[in-house]
């Protein structure tokens, strides 16, 4: 009896990391506790984003959203946090409209689930490199 | 052993982190400014001062012949560019840069660009790489 393969059961290796340190590894040359401060100043750096947005939203400055959402591309850039990425994408496109307040809250707070996934994911990967 | 200043104007701290991360593994000594203390850069004798420029602000060209006053003609400065227009802007007034830098910087290319810098300047205190 011939065996058949059901396609539709074979699944492709996925690329499930929601950051990913390896570019920040050979950056910091693999020094674990530099990569830590790294990560500490991501964070600071996210609560100034969030602190601003929110401040920003009610006085309805649109431009000083973007530009705060312009500063932390960089960081998420090096931890390769590409969903964040594109949230912070959508943050900026709304923003080249009036009155999309309540469009960037809601992104603003999917962005906030997704870092804590991010932040997870960032300290795992540093303990799982070898000291 | 020798030991090297660099000043370092850059506004996005994780970047200046790795900067200076990488710097002071070359026995470099790395002052961190940001632009709201600039005024204290005429008081520090750097060997090199490294100043990061951004896209969309319109004080750059200002900032930089701010610095390149402040910290004299001697002291060889290296520049962050954002694109390729900012150097021409740059070029074009005349400001006495040594050398331009791309962002995203590549570390390695950073770290090269300032030790070719420091020695070409010092080359009887040569830093090795």
């Amino acid at each position: 009896m011939m065996s058949r393969i059901n396609l539709f059961s074979v699944k492709k290796e996925q690329n499930t990391k929601k950051a990913d340190i390896s570019k920040l590894v050979n950056e910091c040359l693999g020094d674990k506790e530099y990569l830590n401060e790294i990560v500490v100043l991501l964070n600071d750096n996210i609560e100034e984003f969030y602190d601003t947005t929110e401040v920003c939203i009610k006085a309805k400055d649109r431009f000083s959203i973007s530009r705060g959402a312009h500063k932390i591309k960089n960081g998420l850039e090096m931890v390769q946090a590409h969903v964040l990425l594109h949230y912070v994408d959508l943050i900026q496109k709304e923003c080249q409209h009036l009155d999309t307040f309540w469009k960037i809250q809601d992104i603003l707070k999917k962005f906030k689930i997704e870092y804590k996934l991010v932040q997870d994911s960032l300290l795992d990967q540093i303990n799982e490199l070898d000291d | 052993m020798t030991k090297y200043t660099c000043v370092l104007i850059e506004e996005d701290r994780m970047v200046a982190s790795l900067m200076k991360f990488r710097l002071k593994r070359l026995q470099f000594e790395v002052l961190h400014i940001n632009n709201a203390n600039r005024q204290t850069l005429a008081s520090i004798k750097a060997d090199v001062a490294v100043v990061g420029l951004h896209a969309n602000s319109v004080t750059n060209l200002e900032t930089l012949k701010e610095v390149r006053v402040a910290i004299g003609d001697n002291t060889p400065l290296v520049t962050l560019i954002s694109n390729y227009r900012q150097r021409l802007v740059i070029e074009h007034n005349n400001v006495q840069v040594e050398a331009f830098l791309l962002r995203p910087v590549n570390l390695t290319e950073f770290e090269n660009t300032i030790v070719q810098i420091v020695n070409s300047k010092a080359p009887s205190n040569k830093l090795l790489s």
